[in-house]
């Protein structure tokens, strides 16, 4: 029996196939070193089409659970297929973040939809290279720029998505992730954000 | 070398892909989409999936410039100059230049915001619109409909780079929305100049500009409250031209529009169920 279970089972509204996700999830698992007994769960939100992008990656009770926007697997051409490379990279991304909680010097991390924009944008630098470098493909542009949105477009900015960016697992603790945040907005000029930007559960349930 | 190029004929590489606009009007989640609660739709760097939101936006913005240098450039080569005047023709070319620059600028944008070129589907309404026969249409259908919502964008993406803090993104687009000012000015000027003997023909070419005005506010894309993700720039519009109450008029549009999208999501769900 897999360890890996994705909701739906049957897509309904984008031309997905949980088989081919569980597929990938089981391979891309193995490759970023998730412990072979590790359960995944994988929740696919496919109500929400591009730009609508967004994941959450959490652990609980040793148990691995990922949440993607149905957007995150959306082909940017057409409407509602399933793009491979592009789930590879969100699916490799997620699982590396979870790996992270995995670790003792994430015990202390706040669940995902509790961190801040800034933190989760740190956080989701760090994993895309990581996976860019097990061969999957994410622009590094694409990332510096949701990075500089929510840590400032600033030098000091730059120069911690580049630490960020080139760092192998186990390089950092939350505390030491949270951190470069904290030190990226000791210099951005901008107001501290009252909302948080990023797709989360909580915030698109039916109104 | 052939008059009124349909749009089937503009020269695109294989980066390009088109979609018709009916793909997104039809897809079936957009009637689920709008039961739930994603916040609003207003583009800020605060709001949901804003990064991938404003890239999306870019990239239209990129596709839309280079299908307003297509339209600008038809319109010097599709008429005599006994048909139109050679000044108008001569201010299409000065558009045509600015329009290039927009080109320019904003390809650059897009790989400044970790885009490339041709990785969304491209619409191609924009040149349709740009291409009808009567030239005194495209003034009021391109450079007064379509360069106004040009305004109404570049405006929207010049105030999400001074909210993000991107000096890049906020100069270039304010260099940008000065120039569509002076174009959507050339088009009010033009047109008073070409139908000031011709009330009825002036009555006719508004009319498709208010047509084109409305298919540009599809499904609240356009307007003045938080569910708009383009906010209508009134006073960019009226340094171009546009009188109080011609830009009241466009406001109702864009609340009509709104009303008739939600009407078709409705229908669509009812009949899906």
């Amino acid at each position: 029996m897999s360890r890996v279970r994705i909701t739906p089972e049957t897509f309904e509204l984008v031309e997905y196939d949980a088989g081919v996700i569980a597929g990938l999830t089981e391979e891309l698992a193995a490759r970023v070193g998730i412990p072979d007994d590790a359960p995944i769960e994988v929740d696919v939100d496919e109500e929400l089409p591009l730009p609508l992008t967004g994941s959450t990656a959490d652990v609980a009770d040793g148990k691995v659970q990922l949440w993607f926007s149905g957007a995150d697997f959306e082909n940017t051409h057409n409407r509602a297929e399933f793009d491979e490379s592009l789930a590879r990279a969100e699916i490799a991304l997620a699982l590396f973040r979870a790996g992270d909680r995995l670790a003792p010097g994430f015990a202390d991390a706040p669940a995902d939809e509790e961190l801040s924009d800034a933190q989760r944008h740190a956080w989701e630098s760090w994993a895309d290279g990581r996976a860019v470098r097990l061969g999957e493909h994410a622009r590094k542009v694409r990332r510096q720029y949701h990075f500089r949105l929510y840590n400032g477009f600033t030098d000091r900015a730059d120069a911690a998505f580049e630490r960020l960016w080139n760092a192998e697992s186990g390089a950092f603790t939350w505390a030491e992730l949270d951190a470069i945040c904290t030190d990226c907005a000791a210099v951005d000029p901008r107001p501290t954000p009252k909302r948080k930007a990023a797709i989360r559960k909580e915030t698109l349930k039916a109104g | 070398m052939k008059k009124i190029l349909p749009v089937e004929e503009l020269a695109r590489d294989s980066r390009f892909v088109r979609r018709p606009i009916e793909d997104a009007i039809s897809d079936p989640r957009q009637a689920r989409l709008a039961e739930r609660n994603t916040g609003s739709a207003r583009l800020e760097p605060d709001r949901p999936a804003a990064g991938d939101r404003a890239r999306q936006l870019m990239h239209g913005i990129f596709v839309g410039e280079l299908q307003a240098l297509e339209g600008a450039g038809r319109t010097t080569f599709d008429f005599t100059d006994e048909e139109i005047p050679f000044q108008l023709k001569l201010d299409m070319a000065r558009q045509c230049w600015d329009e290039s620059r927009h080109c320019e600028i904003s390809v650059k944008l897009s790989e400044h915001m970790g885009s490339e070129i041709g990785e969304f589907a491209e619409a191609t309404f924009l040149y349709e619109a740009a291409c009808a026969p009567d030239a005194l249409l495209r003034l009021t259908g391109v450079n007064r409909a379509l360069e106004g919502l040009a305004i109404d964008v570049f405006n929207t993406m010049k105030e999400f780079g001074e909210g993000s803090g991107d000096p890049v993104l906020s100069a270039c687009e304010d260099w940008m929305l000065a120039d569509e000012v002076t174009h959507v000015k050339m088009g009010s000027d033009w047109l008073r100049r070409l139908t000031e003997d011709d009330p009825e023909r002036r009555e006719l070419a508004l009319e498709f500009q208010r047509t084109v005005d409305k298919l540009f506010s599809l499904g609240g894309f356009r307007g003045e409250t938080d569910e708009n993700p383009i906010q209508l720039a009134r006073r960019f519009r009226e340094l171009a031209g546009f009188s109080t109450e011609e830009i009241d008029e466009l406001a109702d549009v864009t609340v009509e529009a709104q009303e008739e999208a939600r009407a078709a999501v409705a229908q669509s769900d009812g009949s899906s169920a």
